[in-house]
């Protein structure tokens, strides 16, 4: 099972705030935000839209490609824009 | 409206305050280790472990008063007397309370057995060897129970606490000598830029002295970090990578100012962008806006503005609480402010938030003011060193003298 965190404005709108899965077959980051894609609906709008959301796993900054292995916790952040 | 809090069509949207500080303390892990200090060697250090009374403090039941000691069951109305059969002063025990008579007791002896109450002084009038009651208590009165302040065993700071001088005195009275405490946070500094002198050199053509290394070192020893200089970084590539390398090695945490922001001539964004990960945030907040977060090699990086102000609040928003939860910190992270009237107008607010540089006084009538410094320029330092904090003025809103408005001390910034 991985831990799932979603933050801030993700979190309104998919109105979760955490949520545990089973990591089975994950075999990236990129690979979750496929099967939260997946979904629809609102979640179509957040993970299959234009701007990417910012990902952590434990804590750290990554991007798509990172490794998620059972227990990791996965953070979804907003996206940032601009910069 | 574009203050709905959706997407604006006409730009990219600025990321408001709090969501940028949920990020950042989302990411922010409190470092392994921890070392056992003396009491001594604990001053602002953050507790790793629980501190639990060794003794039941007030180890007995004692005297609140300097006054007689006496059992309720012996009052007989106003003005009982009773024979003195015995004094007990702070520091002796007495003997059990004879029935029918008074113990003269002095503020913290121990209550002796048979009393349940201690009557004041004031109430009471010695006459001969007798005390004669013009009022007598209620059962309990005057008497601190023994274990009213803490039980044996009892928590009594918490783990996550930083230790402030009360806590070390806290310690110090359940008899708990020494600390476990985590490890010092270490920080790694970097600066680049050819045109930087460090004070006290002569100033070249074009050149000027390096003032945001020491402002971020004088920010980093007040939150008790360890501070690893690295010196200045030869403005190359391959240089720069090497040092964010060696830097990431060494420390918990890799910081900057200057260098990253768009459009900058400057190797740092893609050597961290080459070591790491690294993201851009726009922050609807005035001085501020640009910060820089990633990780080096799994370390986490903060690259502050390089405009001396802005460096400086930027620091105080979002770089303390994440430093502070490094270090250990579970509560507090975030400053309380204070409300206060502004003694000035804000006619012409920003859509983002304003921190303005201000001072919190009293004005001739004895009631707190705040002032704000007389220019926005950011890159004013001295208009820092006048302040006493930060008046918080609200994006989007016109402020008149004598508004309330919040305030965010040096004392809970620094």
């Amino acid at each position: 099972m991985i831990k799932v965190l979603y933050f801030a404005r993700l979190r309104e709108q998919l109105e979760t705030a955490s949520e545990e899965m089973d990591a089975a077959g994950l075999e990236n980051v990129n690979g979750l935000v496929t099967l939260l894609k997946d979904r629809g609906g609102t979640w179509d709008d957040v993970f299959g839209g234009a701007q990417p959301v910012l990902m952590a796993v434990n804590q750290e900054m990554v991007d798509g490609n990172a490794a998620i292995n059972d227990g990791d916790e996965v953070g979804f952040f907003p996206p940032v824009t601009g910069g | 409206m574009s203050d709905c809090g959706c997407s604006s069509i006409s730009g990219p949207k600025l990321k408001p305050l709090e969501e940028a500080l949920e990020l950042l303390l989302n990411l922010a892990k409190a470092v392994e280790g921890v070392e056992t200090l003396p009491l001594s060697e604990c001053l602002g250090r953050v507790l790793a472990e629980p501190v639990n009374s060794q003794v039941t403090v007030p180890p007995w039941d004692n005297s609140a008063m300097d006054g007689y000691a006496i059992n309720t069951a012996d009052m007989k109305g106003d003005g009982t007397r009773l024979p003195v059969s015995q004094r007990i002063p702070a520091g002796a025990s007495g003997d059990p309370l004879e029935p029918g008579t008074a113990a003269r007791i002095f503020t913290g002896a121990p209550v002796p057995p048979n009393a349940d109450a201690v009557v004041i002084q004031e109430v009471c009038e010695a006459d001969g060897d007798d005390v004669i009651i013009k009022q007598p208590p209620e059962a309990g009165a005057n008497i601190r129970r023994a274990g009213e302040d803490t039980e044996k065993d009892q928590q009594v700071i918490a783990p996550g606490t930083r230790i402030e001088p009360q806590h070390i005195g806290l310690a110090a009275a359940v008899g708990v000598g020494e600390l476990a405490v985590y490890r010092r946070l270490k920080v790694a500094l970097f600066s680049s830029g050819d045109e930087l002198v460090d004070p006290g050199q002569p100033l070249g053509p074009g050149q000027i002295y390096n003032s945001n290394e020491y402002t971020l070192k004088g920010l980093l020893d007040a939150l008790g970090c360890e501070v690893v200089s690295l010196g200045m970084v030869e403005d190359t590539f391959d240089a720069t990578c090497e040092a964010l390398s060696r830097a990431a090695g060494q420390a918990d945490l890799v910081m900057t100012s200057g260098g990253v922001s768009v459009g900058e001539e400057d190797y740092l964004k893609p050597a961290v962008e080459k070591l790491g990960t690294l993201d851009m945030w726009k922050i609807a907040i005035r001085p501020g806006k640009p910060l820089a977060f990633g990780h080096i090699e799994g370390v986490p990086f903060v690259g502050t503005p390089g405009n001396p102000v802005t460096l400086f609040v930027t620091f105080c928003l979002f770089a303390r609480p994440f430093i502070l939860k490094m270090q250990g910190m579970t509560e507090g992270l975030t400053p309380t402010p204070l409300r206060a009237a502004i003694d000035f107008d804000w006619p012409k607010p920003d859509k983002r938030r304003e921190f303005a540089r201000a001072r919190l006084q009293l004005d001739d009538q004895g009631v707190p003011r705040i002032s704000s410094y007389r220019s926005r320029s950011s890159g004013v330092l001295s208009s820092l060193a006048w302040s006493n904090g930060l008046a918080v003025l609200p994006e989007n809103q016109v402020l008149n003298k004598g508004d309330q408005v919040e305030f965010l001390p040096f004392s809970e910034l620094l």
